[in-house]
């Protein structure tokens, strides 16, 4: 069933803003969008009531990341729910609403003097809710770590409508389980997120961006690797395919004296920077957001990262002019696609038989997005049900159908 | 006669496996918080995810609730035996199963001591990040199930970090191979939500662990205070200016005493009213760079003596004094409270100044030593637990802490967990819902609540649920 506006009851019909299309190859549904903390839990509320099912979402730029879901009534967007709640720059910590585009996020902690992980594309679209509820890292992975790190606590909106918070502000505490472990990357399964805290790290003083150009993928991936083992600490290393070229990129970023001795070491391998300072931060965010992820399809590959070389050569890098970034020290690789999503997802034995995981976004409607989950996937519908027993956020969309 | 199933067990887990006479379980009525004690009616030793499989399906018939327990060196009785139930060590797995220099990964059984993981990498130079103080004796299982830290999870982070896979064992004996190191999980983050569960969801009999490149360069930094106040602003300073050093920890002056008098002792003046041990590790150009705008930062705040170690002797020394500090606290008193609570950094001062009242009014001895970097504080009470009334105005101190760092915005644990000597105090954080979200999650993984029942969560939180908690039979 697929509930146009005047099947919503009174209370979710006066905050449909317009409709949106669910996935590229969904149905049109009826957007809901919130102003307040307080009329998102009247809408999970009144849709739980009437067993309809929703989907919950931020800008809703990433619906294509999932399967379309197999029902639902209504799309129920947080990015109304925007702002700072607390920011404490002497204690490195801030704590927002969903709705906050990661653009905003990151000035506000900049103005504290303090970088936000995750450097994401495009973060004046991307929102904080969105994107943790996709667990999507960043370009800053290389140094930081996955996001999920660096979650101290979250606020959610259940499916029956109350509100539950797992962690606090701190940079460090155990005091309960960790639920916004289990909500980061859930994909909107469980409960909607409505207020995240996050650990700040320190801006940089200064930057260097560098660039170095090689006609063959084993001969960037070697000039990565060797970048890798330079005694710094890149807060960006990858690789990728533009015009037939490949190109390793290199981030370095900290005190103003020790970036400046590090682009001394570096120069042997990379050459000149291309950019100090501003501009490198310039280049680093005009590449990051023309990265292979922000292409309308493509496949995430991630395996251990010894056997990079070897999942290159079965994804055939080399023969394709698609674009391709790959960040040799995290092991992952975001490759478009163009008509060739069955060709990739083909290869989906061979990649697991290296112990590499495949996902693919937006492909043919007869092509499985996801890897098939082992025996846990038991364990997973029964962390679906005990949260979300009515299936008021869609169920489908995700791993075996969560 | 034995019951059929303790027979069972025994087949299972072999002769060694088992204990269930008087003298042995003595050994295991506590962990590290003495207050708490329970004799278990049985314990089982196993060897291996099989044995373990076999001997929870067992338990799961009989409906028998199971505490699992590493070294027993947990300090919020985490690991306390439950009434009529049975103890699962995983003290007897502590084999390495795989050491991957290439992808910097570990995979190990869950019983391998801490420090056991680290010597074992040395050779590649990798270790293993977090280093809890009890890293001689604790095992990686018992970290994993209470996401411990360790003054470098400053830089670092917590166990749940550095744990990139898992092979659980759950409550009917379902094995889940999750050991796979994936960067990202598939589907839900099992692994992520594990972590931290404090034996409520699960046995953890294998781990994949990250292993951390050793840094080029370390240096370490003792700075002396005549004033602890001086010493916590020194460190918020620190943090307020956007300092990356890998840990940073206060001693005070009962806790220095205490360690210059024992075996742990490191040459820190004893006339000293605080001490500050900060380590910065990095490159060489990193290490030089913060040791020189660090150090004008702590003078400022009027340390009588700022040095650098001089030698890695020296500098190891300096570091077995913090990590022998509870040790050697045993020369105050026969036992000892270690609170864990943690505060924003901004609070570090006013919080450390109101917990040495709360000590005085009630006429306690505190000794306090921290993780200030990381805001989490752990005042210690030296006390005699055969003295019904000091005992009794410990536990109030303790509470009464919690209590603070809650008003000053923290939390009730940093890094020993909440287990059952917080229990109470977790409705004093969580509403209502929050703790009936976290029952919820529990029964996904165990439906009947056997799985270490009792801690984390009160009660009362899980009432709605109209679940009875299993209680067994008689274990005869």
């Amino acid at each position: 069933m697929s509930a146009t506006k005047e099947h919503l009851a009174v209370e979710l019909a006066s905050r449909v803003v317009g409709a949106l299309r669910v996935h590229p190859r969904g149905a049109e549904l009826p957007l809901v969008v919130p102003r307040t903390l307080e009329e998102l839990v009247e809408a999970v509320r009144a849709a739980h009531r009437d067993r309809l099912s929703l989907v919950p979402l931020g800008s809703g730029s990433k619906l294509a990341w999932t399967r379309a879901p197999a029902s639902a009534d209504l799309l129920l967007s947080v990015r109304e729910l925007t702002g700072i709640v607390a920011h404490e720059p002497d204690d490195g910590t801030i704590s927002v609403r969903a709705g906050t585009t990661i653009a905003d996020l990151r000035a506000k902690a900049r103005a504290g003097g303090h970088w936000c992980t995750p450097d994401v594309p495009n973060p004046s679209r991307a929102t904080l809710g969105g994107t943790l509820s996709l667990g999507l890292s960043g370009a800053d992975r290389t140094r930081l770590g996955p996001v999920r790190n660096h979650v101290l606590g979250m606020k959610v909106v259940l499916a029956d409508g109350a509100i539950a918070k797992s962690g606090g502000r701190l940079v460090k505490n155990v005091t309960g389980y960790d639920l916004h472990r289990l909500y980061t990357g859930s994909h909107g399964t469980l409960a909607v997120i409505v207020e995240a805290a996050l650990r700040l790290f320190p801006f940089p003083e200064s930057e260097a961006w560098f660039e170095r150009e090689h006609s063959r993928f084993d001969a960037a991936l070697a000039t990565a690797l060797a970048a890798s083992e330079l005694p710094m600490r890149w807060l960006s290393l990858s690789l990728a395919r533009t015009e037939n070229r490949w190109r390793v990129r290199a981030r370095l970023a900290g005190k103003t004296a020790v970036v400046a001795h590090e682009v001394g070491v570096a120069r042997a391998l990379l050459g000149e920077p291309l950019g100090r300072d501003a501009r490198a931060a310039e280049l680093a965010d005009a590449h990051r957001d023309a990265d292979a992820t922000t292409k309308p399809r493509f496949a995430r590959i991630a395996c251990r990262p010894s056997r990079i070389a070897d999942v290159a050569r079965t994804l055939e890098l080399e023969r394709g002019e698609n674009a391709v970034t790959v960040e040799p020290t995290i092991a992952t690789f975001a490759v478009e696609l163009s008509n060739d999503a069955r060709t990739v997802a083909a290869r989906r034995p061979a990649l697991h038989a290296l112990g590499a995981s495949l996902h693919l976004v937006a492909p043919d409607s007869d092509v499985e997005p996801f890897d098939a989950v082992g025996p846990e996937l038991a364990l997973m519908r029964r962390l679906k049900d005990k949260l979300d027993p009515d299936g008021t956020f869609a169920r489908g969309r995700f791993v075996g159908g969560l | 006669m034995e019951a059929a199933w303790i027979a069972e067990l025994r087949a299972v887990v072999g002769e060694r496996g088992i204990v269930d006479d008087a003298t042995r379980l003595f050994a295991y009525e506590a962990d590290g918080i003495v207050l708490l004690r329970q004799r278990p009616d049985l314990v089982l030793l196993p060897r291996t995810t099989d044995e373990v499989s076999r001997a929870l399906a067992i338990l799961h018939r009989e409906r028998i609730p199971i505490v699992a327990r590493g070294a027993g060196t947990g300090l919020s009785g985490g690991a306390t035996p439950v009434a009529g139930g049975v103890v699962l060590s995983l003290a007897r797995m502590r084999d390495v199963l795989e050491l991957d220099p290439v992808d910097r990964i570990a995979r190990v059984q869950a019983g391998l001591v801490n420090i056991d993981l680290s010597l074992a990498a040395a050779k590649h130079g990798l270790f293993y990040a977090p280093d809890p103080s009890s890293q001689q004796a604790c095992t990686l299982g018992g970290n994993v199930a209470e996401n411990s830290g360790g003054p470098h999870c400053f830089r670092h982070g917590a166990t749940t970090q550095h744990v990139l896979g898992l092979v659980l064992v759950l409550e009917d004996g379902t094995v889940l191979d999750l050991s796979e190191p994936r960067v990202d999980p598939l589907g839900l983050d099992l692994v992520g939500l594990f972590v931290g569960s404090e034996g409520m969801f699960g046995v953890a009999t294998e781990l994949t662990l990250k292993l951390t490149k050793k840094p080029a360069t370390v240096e370490t930094l003792l700075a002396i205070f005549e004033s602890l106040d001086a010493a916590c602003d020194a460190v918020s300073d620190l943090i307020r200016a956007r300092h990356e050093p890998s840990a940073i920890e206060i001693l005070d002056r009962l806790t220095i005493e205490a360690v210059e008098a024992s075996v742990y002792a490191a040459g820190y003046p004893k006339t000293a009213e605080a001490v500050l041990l900060v380590d910065v590790e990095g490159s060489e150009v990193e290490v030089e760079n913060s040791v020189r705008a660090i150090e004008p930062l702590i003078r400022a705040r009027g340390a009588i003596e700022v040095r650098v170690a001089k030698s890695d002797y020296e500098r190891k020394q300096l570091w077995a004094g913090r990590k022998g500090a509870f040790g050697a606290m045993g020369r105050i008193a026969p036992d000892l409270y270690v609170a864990d609570v943690c505060v924003p950094r901004t609070k570090l001062r006013e919080v450390v100044a109101h917990t040495t009242r709360i000590a005085r009014e009630k006429n306690l001895k505190l000794a306090t030593v921290f993780h200030a970097g990381d805001g989490n504080l752990h005042p210690n009470i030296a006390y005699d637990r055969r003295d019904a009334d000091e005992v009794r105005r410990v536990l109030e101190a303790g509470d009464e802490i919690m209590h603070l760092c809650i008003a000053a915005g923290g939390s009730l644990t940093g890094e020993h967990g909440v287990g059952l000597e917080k229990l109470p105090a977790m409705e004093w954080l969580f509403t209502r819902e929050d703790l009936a979200t976290m029952c919820r999650v529990r029964e996904a993984w165990d439906p009947d609540r056997r799985m270490n029942p009792g801690k984390l969560i009160p009660m009362r939180a899980c009432l709605e649920t109209k679940q009875a908690l299993a209680r067994p039979e008689h274990l005869t």
